[in-house]
């Protein structure tokens, strides 16, 4: 996933899967060496500790391996492991009790709510060279709130569809793509304020 | 068509729109600056995101992952067994017991049976989980037997605490079995 993200067939990570289940190590490492970077990406944004983003990496693995005879064909492998990567991560922010600012809304009034247009005098663009402001968007992306970042960090790290995102989460597809939406204003207000 | 929202603008940057979304607000974008330039903007910073890289992993990192990978096959498979010959060498003692002495010392052995049971719990959470079952299901048995001992001690004393026996030895060994020919989802030590 990512910038790398390699295409493998769903019918091939499922035949991994059965392979795995099966006692194939082989075959679980393959989808490990798959997977390992984008899951370790999700953590590092979100966690910002490179030791603990590469335990919970693992730990992740560890649980899917476990768990693997619950795994659903239904559901791509990676939905799958990142339903599991995002339920470690919220226990890691209910223990550290996270100070980063939080967002407390309605999904469904969030649904409804329009995004206003900003005014558009100072293009990020125009300011700022394209070095500069990706330096910019990585110290924004790490100020997002937690509820948002996670979905930004989903949609444009992992490179999810808002559908995997939504059955990784449980949200409806209308919020995650409204609070992505609402993340990437944010950042964007953000890079502007210099 | 008025101008866009900024949902929009995304929308059709990510190209999560239908064909005709697509063609109207491209009707629109033609004849309107100000979208346009709202456009340009959004269009640069989705740019910038996707520019975005993370940190490597440390090239042993597969290598770490399948290491710690849990190898449970073979000594769970231990554990079982170990479990099972544990509960087949009490049940055959407490059924011997209970028909030489008529029922006087099926106290006795169930107790001795429960508490090494107990014991073996504390082995380990594989085992526990299996005794915890068996518990369950023994103090389900006494109950029937309690009753069952009774009533079939009235009418046929000798068949009634034989009937006994079998179920009490049969049943529980028999779901154990099933335990153990069960199939793993873990590895089972093909390989080193």
């Amino acid at each position: 996933m990512n910038k790398q993200k390699q295409i493998m067939n769903a019918d091939e990570e499922k035949e991994l899967v059965v392979r795995s289940l099966k006692g194939d190590r082989d075959a679980f490492e393959t989808l490990v060496r798959k997977y390992q970077q984008a899951v370790f990406n999700y953590f590092i944004r979100l966690i910002q500790e490179r030791e603990l983003s590469l335990d919970m990496t693992q730990e992740v693995f560890l649980r899917a391996y476990a768990a693997l005879h619950t795994y659903k064909e239904k559901y791509r492998f990676s939905t799958w492991l990142f339903r599991i990567a995002s339920n470690l991560l919220i226990d890691q922010w209910r223990k550290k009790k996270s100070p980063a600012l939080s967002i407390d809304v309605d999904p469904e009034a969030e649904d409804r709510q329009p995004i206003q247009i900003p005014d558009n005098t100072a293009s990020p663009a125009e300011v700022l060279e394209k070095k500069q402001m990706i330096e910019k968007i990585e110290q924004a992306i790490s100020q997002l709130p937690e509820a948002w970042r996670e979905l930004f960090v989903l949609r444009h790290m992992n490179d999810f569809s808002y559908e995997e995102i939504a059955a990784i989460k449980a949200l409806p597809v209308g919020t995650v793509k409204n609070r992505v939406y609402q993340a990437k204003e944010w950042l964007r207000a953000k890079l502007e304020e210099k | 068509m008025s101008c866009p929202g900024i949902y929009e603008i995304y929308a059709y940057l990510e190209e999560e729109m239908s064909a005709g979304e697509r063609a109207a607000l491209e009707e629109h974008l033609a004849r309107c600056p100000r979208c346009q330039r709202l456009l340009a903007d959004r269009r640069q910073l989705l740019a910038a995101i996707s520019e975005l890289s993370g940190p490597e992993l440390p090239p042993e990192f597969t290598a770490r992952i399948m290491t710690a990978l849990p190898r449970f096959d073979t000594p769970s498979r231990l554990w079982f067994f170990l479990a099972g010959g544990i509960y087949a060498f009490f049940a055959l003692t407490m059924t011997v017991l209970l028909l030489g002495s008529g029922g006087v010392l099926f106290r006795f052995c169930f107790e001795l049976f429960r508490g090494t049971f107990n014991l073996a719990s504390d082995l380990s959470s594989l085992i526990f989980r299996i005794i915890h079952s068996i518990y369950g299901l023994l103090k389900t048995f006494i109950i029937f037997l309690k009753l069952a001992s009774e009533i079939l001690s009235q009418i046929a004393p000798p068949p009634g605490l034989l009937v006994i026996a079998f179920v009490l030895v049969s049943v529980p060994v028999l779901a154990l079995i099933r335990v153990l020919l069960r199939g793993s989802n873990y590895y089972r030590g093909e390989k080193a």
